[in-house]
């Protein structure tokens, strides 16, 4: 019998031009109100975006697109005091919004920063969801995150944010299965984890930088 | 119905004795309904200055000081049985009633920061047992259980002499049902002292159990906070015994509440000396992280708040205590124990933003706050924190609420002062 599938991403930081589709893309398709994003591209380098570090001509920069790590161990889940934020058995990390009591609690323990807050009432311009049908809309004072477009997954298709990488740097795929594209690509191109040391043990993989002068 | 019109009778009265004091008590509780009613739950915490870096802000910090706060309480109340304290028995009403009154008002808080207060039955519907929120609340209930009938059947007795409605219909005031409620207070106290030790533990554990949070992030802080619970809850309990003192309402030898001092000023140390452990073992690495988080608070913006804590809420206190002159007098017990109680606050609002205001990856342009502002960016890589108005107001309404519950309390309870003939 084959293993239950466990979806993961791979992106490969090398490939990345830090040029924010998949931020923009992933706002869009699920409707993310103003003010909030669930996929950032940060910039590892300078101070500000899209700035290096070091003087001319050492200089170095990359881009990290950092959105939910859809962590196998989510400490996000364990500290839900009522359950909302959950896990599917394929893995990916869920916040339902008709039980979310807005404590807040997941993002005090979320690492990675993936998760905001409806503060006010959700916000968009122009004033109608724009993005896919299939997202619900949330209320007021509950916490949303990315869902790996479960929306999407759950039809065969990729997330947003894949299919719609201009430079190929991102990739979705099923970590149990060895022979899949991800999991080749972790094991033969050196896929890392972002702060491992916390025992969350995400399922977004990141390809070193390599070609940028960083490892 | 007769003995509801006397209570009734009584009620007015009191609230002619002191009635400015109430009624101020009930402005403040009607700005923050306003606040809360009109504005929070209308609008939603976007009136708040929690954003989404730091998203705990001053309904937590109170949280969590009132929870300390109830330290004094119970630990008075039980320590007088458990270890015998007979001494202390004088004060172990007003300890109670306190004990009592601020984890309700911690409670309280706790709903004012939900971002939907209305799902607020959810937390008791679909219990998710892995989360510390569920253990605090299983605790909390527990606490307020105890602590209420650990007060009732103080005072059981002295209600049924006055034939009062609080006696809940009992009427036998014979030395054999006196010698049975007594029993029961000391088998609550067994159990009471236990919970009390434990409520501020699994509170700690909310904030020390996240990874996510190298701040917190410290087996030393469930220590760490029984320890300054204690020192604000022994130093709220001295303060409002020596208020009910004056106001003749409690019969206290100030030597008793110079003795909860001198314990005082132990448990300071002890707070202190755990404090500092922690503080040395973040800084003798000097690992970049730990170093970078330690001088946010000790030297960085969160400073003015550090030098609080160990100057006039730390050493000025303890060495009020420590001398036996200044610790006898009444006016050295109460400034003593309003700087302790002023020292923990700034250790609560210490832990709590910096533990959020610098996220363990801060790269630009950061994490997207929560508001659009036209011009303005949505981005931050650290976060700030300042409490709106309606925080302001909010908050300030559930203190009035407990003030006005003690207020009435006191009247209400004999607490063995002068006006009545309960002590033993």
């Amino acid at each position: 019998m084959a293993m239950a599938k466990r979806y993961g991403m791979v992106i490969d930081l090398g490939r990345c031009v830090g040029c924010q589709t998949c931020a923009v893309q992933c706002k869009l398709e699920n409707n993310v109100p103003l003010g909030l994003a669930w996929n950032r591209v940060l910039t590892m380098g300078g101070s500000h975006l899209d700035t290096p570090k070091g003087t001319y001509p050492a200089l170095s920069m990359y881009h990290v697109p950092l959105a939910c790590q859809q962590c196998e161990n989510p400490a996000c889940v364990k500290v839900c005091p009522v359950g909302a934020t959950f896990q599917r058995p394929d893995g990916i990390v869920l916040v339902d919004w008709d039980l979310c009591i807005g404590c807040r609690y997941c993002i005090a323990a979320c690492p990675y920063g993936a998760r905001v807050f409806n503060w006010g009432d959700p916000k968009h311009i122009p004033d109608f969801p724009v993005g896919s049908p299939d997202v619900p809309t949330r209320p007021r004072g509950v916490v949303e995150k990315c869902t790996f477009c479960v929306h999407r997954v759950d039809k065969g298709l990729e997330p947003a944010c894949v299919a719609s990488c201009p430079a190929r740097a991102r990739f979705f795929g099923d970590l149990n299965d060895p022979e899949s594209q991800v999991s080749k690509l972790i094991m033969e191109k050196g896929g890392y984890q972002l702060l491992p040391e916390i025992g969350t043990d995400p399922r977004v993989y990141y390809l070193p930088a390599r070609r940028k002068g960083y490892t | 119905m007769k003995e509801s019109g006397k209570t009734e009778g009584k009620i007015s009265h009191i609230i002619s004795l002191s009635n400015a004091w109430l009624a101020l008590l009930v402005v403040v509780m009607g700005v923050g309904a306003w606040a809360y009613f009109g504005f929070q739950l209308t609008t939603g915490l976007i009136v708040t200055g929690m954003r989404n870096i730091v998203v705990w802000g001053l309904y937590i910090i109170t949280f969590i000081f009132f929870i300390g706060l109830s330290a004094g309480g119970l630990i008075i109340s039980s320590s007088s049985y458990v270890f015998g304290a007979e001494r202390w028995k004088s004060i172990s009403r007003v300890a109670t009633l306190l004990a009592f009154v601020t984890v309700a008002v911690a409670a309280g808080t706790i709903v004012a920061d939900l971002g939907r207060p209305d799902r607020v039955l959810n937390l008791f519907l679909h219990p998710q047992l892995d989360s510390p929120f569920i253990w605090d609340l299983i605790i909390i209930t527990s606490y307020l259980v105890i602590s209420l009938a650990d007060l009732w059947f103080m005072c059981r007795a002295d209600f049924a002499r006055k034939g009062s409605i609080l006696a809940l219909g009992t009427k036998d005031v014979s030395d054999q049902a006196v010698a049975r409620d007594k029993k029961v207070v000391k088998a609550i106290s067994f159990v009471a002292l236990p919970t009390a030790i434990m409520l501020h533990s699994v509170t700690a554990w909310i904030f020390g159990l996240q990874m996510a949070r190298p701040w917190w992030n410290t087996a030393i802080l469930a220590p760490v906070f029984l320890a300054s619970a204690m020192v604000s809850g022994l130093a709220l309990v001295i303060l409002t015994a020596l208020i009910a003192k004056r106001r003749r309402i409690l019969d206290v030898d100030l030597g008793v509440l110079s003795d909860i001092g001198k314990l005082l000023a132990v448990v300071v140390l002890v707070d202190f000396f755990l404090k500092f452990a922690e503080i040395l073992t973040m800084f003798w690495p000097s690992a970049e992280a730990e170093l970078s988080q330690l001088f946010l608070v000790v030297t960085g913006p969160f400073s003015p708040l550090f030098l609080i804590e160990w100057t006039i809420g730390g050493i000025v206190p303890f060495l009020i205590l420590a001398y036996p002159r200044t610790r006898r007098t009444a006016l050295g017990l109460a400034v003593a124990s309003i700087l302790l109680i002023v020292g923990v606050f700034a250790y609560r609002v210490e832990l709590i933003v910096p533990g959020f205001a610098a996220p363990l990856l801060s790269l630009p342009p950061g994490q997207a706050l929560g508001q659009y502002i036209p011009g303005m960016s949505s981005y931050a890589v650290t976060g700030n924190y300042s409490p709106t108005w309606v925080e302001y107001s909010v908050t300030a309404a559930m203190i009035a609420l407990g003030a006005f519950i003690v207020t009435i309390g006191a009247k209400i309870i004999p607490f063995g002062g002068h006006s009545t003939t309960t002590t033993e």
